[in-house]
């Protein structure tokens, strides 16, 4: 079977530049509307489960449900869970069990992530990297992750090392900048616990995280989390926790992910309507070229050619755009994430406007081949 | 204008003669005004919430705090705050929320005492009644949009937010937030939520002319070394502060309505061109036949504006007619941004589909009014 020239189908597209540019831009925006709600969604969905562990175990306070701002647990059992928990991993004599405070602290209108270590931490979040200074050793020191901007909504310069942080009425002294690639904490801020403690007048602490030999020691730890009653803690692993807590954030996902899906559908809609115009206003000439040989299913596939095409056109446009663009940092409800046109996103926003093109040509198609051919050359649609 | 109205029926035929044509454009309008009216629901929604906070009430809360859970006050300050100039009524508040995160089911319990609730709240009962509250140790007061969305009704036995309750009334309030608050006694969520002798926050009601900025700094003052220290504000500032949370995403979801909105202008525009494009020769001869070029140009305008109208009507209608089946609310800090189907937002949305109607039909109506006679004749 013989298929129609590229060359040909192109000059086709270019004949019609108006009509098809319209399209193309049509479908540069959808597509870039796909890539910024997918982005979006994922970040938003994402932006807690990632990068969590099922060798880590978090031990909140028993009545904490599954949120870390408003677990309590005296700190007298964090320290005595932290040092007797079974199974817990240890390197050069240290436990990898970090008692940890977490506070969100407002300022003005801004709020901030705050949360008190102690050098155990950086055995249990092995993700944390100091990029930048140093980890926060003297009294009222921190280190901020790269969204901690972004989350308070301050200029990058604020945070440079070496300027001070106002928080719980403290001036803290920012000595350090840590990455956690994909992990909720690149929009705290780190600071030694008993400093957090002390600013925030607290006398407890949220959890103790705990890093153990290996995931199969969960249960050696909730049992003890259960037979050490005095303690009033809870054992979960950190996927686990982090997976309900973005429960939350699910339904907003989900809503970003129903308007792409109808914004694929109205692409599709505006390729087809392209298409639909490109096949009435072409009825004879398609049935020329059933005359001259070419079989209605080659006729057919020309046309969805046609489709993907400017679909592909339009889809290479709005990624291309998305990039222009770059990421875009975003605060949410105690987070922030930043939305990026990674690969995955580019490549769900090409797909979706070569499926537009594919939806929007094939309906195009069917109806060109399925007219009578004496019909046709008569010019009758 | 009349000549105009005698062609509708031709223009509508000339639409329906490609049906499969307006039917894709239809439909791509539909749904990029339905993505553009839900847009218009949240940001009405936010803004609602703070046209419901300016009312001349303060609250104190925790100092630094973010989140009601995490915000502890003892309960004496009560006492304390009542002595302060210009305070008239103080209403101790222990709030209890689900969620501080964002979420689609927020629950938000206000433990209050119970001879106070109508000092600072202005409350209409919707079924059952505030006396049967105060009676009833267990009893909740609902707020309507709660109740719309969890389906509860007077009478009721219900777990809210960990806590068992009868539901004692349905309620209704122009305060921000309320619709989606349950009221429960103050002893019973002490109690529940193990926060006895404490409250969350203060409301406070103003004595006639006194300067809130005046009695907020005093109350400041008055706790500066206490057990606690407090922060006081406005109501309007404070459900402004909780709004500032949402402010980024709601932005984020605007400009992509109004990439919605762009996508819908060149569907449209594109199928008006190729409308006019594919009758040339009929244009051609209604003006050989005596039809001037203004009223040429307005039927193909009209095409575009129709096509453009009906697909805001049907995606507006869509959207406001899920939204009032289901109650959406979005919860953040304990406060709701209800969206709901408003007047204006149905306004706008249909405003819009008209001006992209209009704006898509511009250029083909151009085209159509710059080609020359001859040259649609000889295309028929």
């Amino acid at each position: 079977m013989t298929l129609l020239p590229t060359s040909y189908l192109l000059r086709n597209l270019l004949r019609r530049a108006t009509r098809t540019t319209a399209t193309v831009l049509g479908l540069a925006m959808t597509t870039m509307l796909v890539i910024a709600m997918y982005a979006f969604a994922r970040g938003m969905s994402e932006a807690s489960t990632s990068n969590t562990r099922d060798d880590t175990v978090v031990l909140l306070g028993v009545s904490a449900e599954v949120d870390l701002v408003r677990s309590v647990i005296p700190r007298g059992s964090a320290e005595a869970a932290a040092a007797a928990a079974p199974g817990v991993l240890s390197e050069d004599g240290a436990r990898a069990a970090s008692v940890e405070l977490h506070i969100a602290t407002r300022q003005g209108n801004q709020v901030g992530l705050l949360r008190g270590v102690t050098p155990a931490a950086f055995l249990v979040h092995r993700n944390v990297t100091v990029v930048a200074g140093r980890e926060p050793q003297a009294p009222f020191e921190v280190m901020v992750g790269p969204l901690v901007a972004t989350r308070m909504g301050l200029k990058a310069d604020a945070l440079a090392i070496g300027r001070t942080l106002p928080l719980e009425r403290r001036e803290f002294t920012i000595v350090g900048q840590f990455a956690a690639p994909g992990s909720p904490a690149e929009a705290e801020i780190w600071g030694r616990l008993q400093d957090v403690m002390l600013a925030t007048r607290r006398e407890d602490v949220s959890c103790v995280l705990l890093r153990l030999q290996d995931p199969g020691k969960l249960g050696d730890v909730q049992l003890f989390a259960s037979r050490r009653i005095d303690l009033e803690i809870t054992a979960i692993t950190e996927r686990e926790l982090m997976q309900q807590l973005s429960q939350s954030l699910g339904p907003i996902a989900a809503l970003a992910r129903w308007m792409a899906v109808l914004a694929v559908l109205a692409g599709a809609f505006a390729c087809g309507n392209t298409m639909f115009a490109a096949v009435l206003a072409r009825t004879r000439e398609l049935a020329t070229l059933r005359s001259l040989g070419y079989s209605p299913f080659a006729v057919g596939i020309g046309l969805v050619q046609e489709a993907l095409m400017v679909a592909f056109a339009g889809g290479a446009i709005g990624v291309l755009c998305a990039l222009w663009i770059g990421s875009l940092p975003l605060r949410y409800p105690m987070g922030a994430l930043q939305i990026e046109a990674d690969l995955e996103s580019r490549s769900v926003g090409l797909a979706a406007a070569l499926a537009s093109g594919l939806l929007g040509g094939i309906v195009p198609a069917l109806r060109a081949v399925r007219i009578p051919l004496v019909e046709a050359i008569g010019g009758r649609a | 204008m009349r000549e105009l109205i005698n062609f509708l029926p031709y223009v509508v035929r000339t639409a329906l003669r490609a049906r499969m044509r307006s039917l894709l454009t239809l439909l791509g309008a539909t749904l990029a005004m339905a993505l553009f009216a839900f847009v218009r629901a949240v940001d009405d929604g936010v803004a609602a919430l703070a046209e419901r906070s300016q009312r001349p009430v303060l609250v104190v809360f925790q100092d630094s705090r973010f989140c009601p859970l995490t915000s502890e006050l003892p309960l004496r300050y009560e006492r304390e705050i009542e002595q302060v100039q210009g305070v008239g009524a103080v209403l101790p508040t222990l709030v209890f929320i689900n969620s501080c995160r964002s979420n689609l089911d927020l629950v938000t319990l206000h433990g209050v005492a119970a001879d106070d609730l109508e000092r600072i709240y202005d409350v209409e009962v919707l079924s059952g009644s505030i006396a049967s509250w105060r009676a009833q140790g267990d009893g909740a007061l609902v707020g309507d949009r709660l109740a719309a969305r969890r389906k509860l009704q007077t009478g009721q036995r219900v777990r809210l937010g960990e806590v068992d309750v009868q539901i004692s009334g349905v309620i209704r309030s122009n305060t921000a937030g309320i619709a989606n608050v349950a009221f429960v006694h103050l002893d019973q969520l002490g109690l529940a939520r193990k926060r006895q002798g404490t409250a969350t926050q203060f409301l406070i009601q103003l004595d006639p002319g006194a300067d809130p900025t005046e009695v907020a700094r005093r109350i400041d003052e008055h706790f500066r070394t206490d057990q606690a220290r407090t922060d006081t504000k406005s109501l309007q500032a404070f459900v402004a502060a909780a709004i500032a949370e949402i402010t980024e995403v709601v932005g984020f979801a605007r400009w992509l309505g109004y990439l919605a909105v762009a996508v819908v202008a060149l569907v449209l525009a594109n199928t008006v061109f190729i409308s006019a494009e594919s009758r040339m020769g009929e244009m051609g001869v209604l003006e050989t036949v005596g039809m001037s070029k203004p009223l040429l140009m307005a039927l193909i305008a009209i095409e575009g504006i129709g096509l453009g109208l009906c697909g805001g009507i049907l995606g507006t209608g869509l959207v406001a007619g899920l939204l009032s089946v289901k109650s959406v609310t979005l919860g953040v800090e304990g406060y709701g941004i209800d969206m709901v189907p408003s007047l204006a937002m149905v306004t706008q949305s249909l405003g819009i589909a008209l001006l992209i109607g209009v704006l898509a039909s511009l250029l083909p109506a151009l085209a159509v009014a710059r080609r020359p006679l001859w040259l649609g004749v000889k295309a028929e």
